[in-house]
């Protein structure tokens, strides 16, 4: 009888063990070499809280005699626009203070106004090193310091609408309608948009610091949004816009909106526009 | 003859124990170091090294953040002659519901040792079945589909986004 020993098949057995063994080795050192963790996403917790509309005009009865009796009977506040006042000077810091306001038609007539205080339906919520903050109707308003060199860089960030500068005179400062019929169409028609209206990212070291409208149709539904050629988008829903997935994560919702609030930099100024899905 | 035989036999073997030893799940780590850079990522992927493939189930992918598909099984094998991707029940964003159908049944990407300058992928879902073909040499793309009767009916406005040709085929070529 054959020893296992001297069979042919003990030395083809060792020698694929042998070569099983290097290609273990050689695999082993490989290992040395390539990354132990893959990569996961991190979801960043965002601290803004989301967008919500109230509609107060259906709850208060009667809301114009209400602001009115808060102003000590002033009139007409509803109609004036943060866009037609001025900050002449300011006093204290933080919650506590006085700022002097005017407004831009009567430069003479001044007021001081102490926080807490209202003038023409804006009320004086803080004062900061050269701005001082304001707030109508849930929203805050900033109206900086004014320079001599012209009214125009008086706002330097003020959510207020400049209706004078929109082509088609187009009043931003109340919500504007949009139809669920535009939108379902745009969305199923994609190539329309871009036909009439193109956004493209802006970055600032290599980071998306907003949209920017760079060409408008006038003739398109789009141009009755309010927005014009150069607006840089960089809010929506008071949901920063920094990355395209914060643009499409509001495109998908859209259908189930009811408002939409977007809020651009257009001359170095800081605007909002509402817009109401009907 | 039997020396060749022998010789050819045991590089075989060596072969097969290389890759069966291959230390695939970080080669894959590696890869979604690699792929990092054009912004796509595989992320809550459980991945499991099969002996001679590695498989990743419940896998999202995402491009710049966004998330753009789920996949419930992706199947990686590569034999240096034959290496094979098989991407199976597919459901893509939601954001893209207005361009195509969502669901995809299987993507497979196909690269062969003789051809080794064309990648291969064919695609069936609920859209149809597409046919792609990637030369690296040319760095050129060519995507064939051929719609199903759904995608006629409710995404025409992303057909005609792509050439049609005389066998009733859309084209869509693009060069990287």
């Amino acid at each position: 009888m054959q020893k296992i020993s001297s069979t042919p098949f003990l030395g083809i057995f060792l020698k694929l063990l042998l070569l099983s063994l290097i290609a273990k080795l050689g695999t082993l050192v490989l290992v040395w070499f390539l990354p132990h963790d893959g990569i996961s996403h991190n979801e960043r917790e965002s601290y803004q809280p989301p967008y919500v509309r109230y509609d107060f005009s259906s709850m208060l009865v009667k809301p114009q005699a209400t602001t009115q009796s808060e102003q000590g009977g002033q009139s007409g506040a509803a109609g004036i626009s943060i866009t037609n006042m001025i900050l002449k000077g300011l006093y204290g810091k933080g919650e506590s203070g006085v700022v002097i306001v005017a407004l831009k038609n009567d430069l003479k007539k001044s007021e001081v106004i102490a926080v807490g205080e209202i003038f023409e339906g804006y009320k004086l919520k803080s004062i900061h090193a050269d701005n001082a903050v304001f707030e109508k109707g849930g929203m805050d308003y900033v109206l900086a310091m004014f320079e001599e060199k012209g009214i125009s860089q008086n706002l330097k960030k003020a959510r207020a609408p400049a209706p004078a500068q929109t082509p088609r005179e187009i009043d931003i400062s109340k919500p504007l309608e949009v139809t669920k019929k535009d939108i379902s169409f745009y969305a199923k028609n994609p190539n329309e948009i871009w036909k009439q209206i193109s956004i493209v990212e802006k970055k600032k070291n290599d980071q998306i610091v907003g949209f920017e409208v760079r060409r408008i149709d006038p003739k398109s539904p789009f141009a009755a949004l309010g927005l014009q050629k150069g607006d840089l988008i960089i809010k929506a829903n008071n949901k920063e816009l920094k990355s395209y997935k914060d643009a499409i994560e509001i495109y998908q919702n859209i259908d189930t909106l009811t408002s939409v609030q977007i809020v651009f930099m257009r001359n170095n100024q800081e605007m909002e526009i509402v817009y109401e899905v009907n | 003859m039997v020396k060749m035989a022998k010789f050819f036999g045991y590089f075989f073997f060596f072969l097969a124990m290389v890759l069966f030893f291959l230390p695939k799940v970080q080669l894959y780590y590696l890869l979604e170091h690699e792929i990092k850079p054009s912004k796509v990522l595989i992320n809550q992927e459980s991945v499991r090294d099969t002996g001679f493939s590695l498989e990743l189930r419940d896998a999202q992918i995402l491009y710049e953040g966004i998330e753009s598909a789920n996949v419930a099984s992706i199947d990686l094998s590569f034999f240096l002659f034959y290496n094979r991707i098989l991407a199976k029940d597919i459901t893509l964003s939601s954001a893209v519901k207005s361009f195509v159908p969502l669901e995809i049944e299987t993507i497979k990407l196909e690269h062969l040792f003789y051809n080794p300058l064309l990648v291969k992928a064919e695609a069936q879902g609920a859209f149809g079945e597409a046919y792609v073909r990637i030369n690296l040499l040319e760095r050129s793309l060519e995507l064939r589909l051929l719609p199903s009767e759904r995608m006629k009916k409710e995404f025409m406005h992303t057909l005609r986004q792509l050439k049609k040709d005389q066998n009733g085929e859309y084209i869509y070529a693009k060069n990287f």
